[in-house]
């Protein structure tokens, strides 16, 4: 991992990585306090979603393309492990 | 053959339709970014039930996606007799008023995109 | 081309800012329906905003190609499941902030089968649930 924060793209790589890192923590702080089920599945949702932001800076600072493909396969499996986590509350109640 | 004439009549309500949708999920984001960092919030959330005219799968699809991506409105179910959708929303000053725009705004739209 | 570079990093930052809005939105909010307007729109708002500035920033198509395929997932699908978890929620009966102004949605949900009614059940439906319970 090598890197230089030279040009305007990799400032801004390392101010959004900072600013997804603090939305990390709060979004972990929901997911621990959640006072129901559903809330803490909307935190996970969201969670997935702030992790392919942060692969998309890493992309962004270190020119390694190769890691956006990395970004489909997330957005598919957040997808399904949503629809799973409801479908099985929604289920349970039964 | 008749379809492929229709579907190539349709691409410039299209284009028009994603425009429209690439503003409506700006101003929403606009909207729900000024209700969070602004410290009071005067929020009036609700469910209310909206009537719907579109049938097919793909219409009610597409109605549900609009609802949720435009600004403060959120599809919460549809009824088992595919007739009524639920909405939930964030500021419900006038809940007639509101049922009265998603009809005539988002659900025109809609059939005019696939009918 | 320096230009574009700066094109990219504002997007860049600014979804990054809109996702950190989203998480603020998911701790502030009051209940499990007003935070998911949060998380739903604002991130896939974030992610569409920092893959747009990807494809500004690289301009090859391949990049181009896979990021807008990650951005018409991601609005597809962020409706589906706001849905699927609005609906768990609902049937769980967690309960909404004290400041709901109205909820048309009480009592249509039939918690045997979960099938939703489209109006008012009938009067005798409480019987006919108590039948199946006994």
């Amino acid at each position: 991992m090598n890197f230089e924060i030279n040009t305007p793209m990799e400032i801004a790589a390392i101010i959004s990585l900072v600013l997804l890192f603090v939305a990390l923590i709060l979004t972990f702080i929901r997911l621990a306090l959640g006072p129901s089920l559903p809330d803490r599945i909307v935190a996970l949702d969201l969670i997935a979603l702030l992790i392919l932001g942060v692969i998309i800076a890493y992309v962004a600072l270190t020119k390694e393309i190769v890691y956006l493909n990395a970004t489909v396969l997330l957005a598919l499996i957040t997808f399904l492990a949503t629809v799973a986590f409801a479908r099985y509350l929604e289920k349970r109640v039964l | 053959m008749r379809n492929l004439i229709k579907m190539i009549l349709k691409i410039p309500t299209f284009i028009v339709f994603l425009i429209f949708y690439i503003e409506e999920v700006v101003r929403a984001n606009l909207q729900v970014a000024y209700d969070i960092l602004t410290p009071k919030h005067f929020m009036k959330p609700g469910v209310i039930a909206i009537k719907m005219d579109v049938e097919s799968d793909i219409e009610i699809l597409s109605l549900n996606n609009l609802i949720t991506m435009t600004p403060g409105t959120l599809s919460l179910d549809v009824s088992t007799d595919r007739k009524v959708i639920y909405v939930h929303a964030m500021y419900i000053y006038d809940a007639d008023e509101l049922k009265k725009q998603i009809k005539s705004g988002l659900e025109k739209k809609i059939m005019g995109l696939y009918r | 081309m320096i230009i574009l570079e700066w094109i990219a990093s504002i997007f860049l930052v600014t979804g990054a800012f809109f996702m950190l809005v989203a998480a603020l939105g998911v701790i502030k909010l009051p209940d499990v329906f007003t935070r998911m307007h949060a998380a739903t729109k604002a991130s896939s708002f974030g992610t569409g905003l920092m893959l747009v500035g990807t494809i500004a920033y690289f301009r090859e198509p391949f990049i181009f190609l896979e990021s807008l395929l990650v951005i018409v997932f991601i609005f597809l699908t962020a409706p589906v499941a706001s849905h699927m978890i609005g609906r768990a929620a609902y049937l769980l009966k967690v309960p909404l902030w004290q400041g709901t102004v109205v909820d048309q949605l009480h009592g249509k949900y039939n918690l045997h089968t979960h099938e939703l009614l489209s109006d008012s059940p009938p009067a005798d439906s409480q019987n006919i649930a108590k039948d199946l319970k006994d």
